[in-house]
């Protein structure tokens, strides 16, 4: 019998910051067996969320993860608001939905830089981060914060986009789009990168059914399952169709996620072009939260999902949060099995986009 | 290669997408939360900028006071500038270095005219 060896990969690893442990079981250079060890940045955010008035709650929830800091909240509001009942104002929606988008384009153009420096590629890595930041400036502009937007809001949005920085921001998003015409092209055509990841941690759409995949990772496979086809914000009002592939594997998977970034740049854009007039925000005075629910928004990574239980007081009786890295780790280690140790890092682990943080709240 | 020597010439004579740091620092955006001061002067000690702070930075005392700040509990997030009755917390974009110092606004007292008997003190601790 051939021997085994146990690698730890992560806490800390350099090509992921963050702090996801697998324990990959080798037979020479082959990953036979990979074990997830999780809880390094547990923070007991939920447990905080029940001690906290249901207002406090949405900044709260904003820094349960740097990246998708805004569909958190969107996700929370959008519960909070089916218990009161309210309705919130179109201009709110169409707000909410390019701030959701923003924070879309900016969480895949730093997947993609992860990736492109995972597998060795700096230059990339650079260009592509260069573009981001003309996206976190647009954040900023808009917002206030680059990471932490706190522009959600129960009852809608706290601030406004003047019409004219509406028109920058596009404006300032062309460029963006310009540049990502030249990197994208580099990323999806380039023969090493091809050779690296074509073929490699197949996943096929049975198999990410039966695992239970989400987002850009379940879309590789062939399932056309994209949450914002709910038609939660302004998504019901704008055109588009989630991007579906078909090979399962980790190309397919940069492939989805690259082809997302163009129909983020065009739904920001739609948006904008349909933005309605009117206020922002509605006053939630004297509304209290009653019963339970179930939301469920497309994060970038796929579906958030949140169940809020409220007993009619200020204070919430459970908030409960499912991430989407949380399911996608399950086909994650359905793609390391068989991996060589090389692939491990830069391949299967990164094309699954995995935000730790999320998922240990 | 004519492609190639074009992109060399755009190479050599461009300057770096990066700004020039130490001499060059980046202004924020007019709206950016950047730090939060308090004007004692107008401050009525009513406690809602308290009672709304997410993380519990803000504590006032009506009868000292004071209002005091834990900026490295503040989140930044803006609520206490929105609740205050009296606008005197005001939002700044630039931001402030990390620190464990308080910011301790105390008004001295006044006779009960509007006459102020001790001058009002920003105690940093
Ligand atoms: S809300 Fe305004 S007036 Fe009231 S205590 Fe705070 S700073 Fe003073
Ligand atoms: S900005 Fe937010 S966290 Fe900071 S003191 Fe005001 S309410 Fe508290």
């Amino acid at each position: 019998m051939r021997q085994r060896t146990v690698i730890p990969f992560g806490p800390q690893h350099p090509v992921f910051p963050e702090p996801l442990q697998l324990k990959l079981h080798l037979e020479e250079e082959r990953v036979i067996e990979a074990i997830p060890v999780l809880g390094y940045v547990h923070r007991g955010l939920e447990k905080l969320a029940e001690q906290k008035d249901f207002v406090q709650n949405v900044f709260l929830i904003e820094r349960l993860c740097g990246i998708c800091s805004f569909m958190h909240a969107l996700c929370y509001c959008q519960g909070i608001e089916s218990l009161i009942g309210l309705q919130v104002p179109d201009r709110a929606r169409f707000l909410r939905t390019i701030w959701a988008e923003l924070a879309r384009l900016h969480s895949h153009h730093l997947w993609l830089g992860l990736l492109a420096d995972a597998l060795g590629f700096e230059s990339l890595f650079m260009q592509v981060f260069r573009n981001r930041e003309i996206i976190m400036d647009v954040i900023e502009a808009t917002t206030g914060g680059r990471m932490i937007f706190c522009s959600c809001l129960i009852g809608g949005v706290r601030r406004d986009i003047p019409n004219d920085l509406l028109k920058e921001t596009i404006a300032r998003l062309d460029q963006a789009e310009k540049l990502l015409d030249q990197i994208a092209p580099v990323i999806l055509a380039e023969y090493t990168v091809k050779e690296r990841t074509a073929n490699l941690g197949i996943v096929t759409k049975e198999q990410a059914r039966k695992l239970g995949a989400v987002g850009p990772v379940a879309r590789a496979s062939g399932i056309a399952m994209d949450m914002r086809t709910l038609g939660y914000a302004a998504y019901g009002d704008l055109d588009f169709a989630p991007i579906v592939e078909e090979a399962g594997d980790c190309y397919a998977r940069i492939v989805v996620r690259v082809k997302e970034m163009y129909q983020s740049f065009d739904l920001i854009k739609q948006a904008a072009k349909r933005m309605p007039k009117g206020e922002h925000a509605l006053p939630i005075k004297r509304l209290l939260p009653d019963g339970e629910t179930v939301v469920r928004v497309e994060q970038p990574r796929g579906e958030l999902m949140y169940y809020i239980r409220a007993n009619g007081s200020k204070k919430l009786e459970r908030v409960r949060v499912r991430t989407p890295t949380y399911a996608n780790i399950p086909p994650l280690l359905h793609m390391l099995t068989g991996a060589q140790l090389a692939n491990v890092a830069a391949v299967a682990v990164l094309s699954i986009d995995p935000c730790i943080s999320c998922v240990e709240r | 290669m004519l492609e190639m020597l074009g992109n060399v010439i755009k190479n050599t004579l461009a300057t770096p997408a990066t700004r020039r740091f130490p001499a060059v620092q980046r202004e924020p955006f007019p709206g950016t939360r950047g730090h939060i001061r308090m004007d004692s002067d107008c401050c009525i000690f009513c406690k809602r900028c308290e009672i709304h702070c997410p993380p519990d930075a803000i504590v006032v005392d009506r009868q000292d006071r004071t209002w005091i700040l834990d900026p490295n509990r503040c989140i930044v997030c803006g609520k206490c500038v929105e609740v205050c009755p009296k606008d005197c917390i005001t939002m700044f974009p630039h931001h402030r270095a990390v620190t464990r110092v308080r910011i301790r606004e105390i008004r001295g007292e006044d006779d009960g005219r509007g006459r102020r008997l001790e001058p009002m003190a920003t105690k940093e601790e």
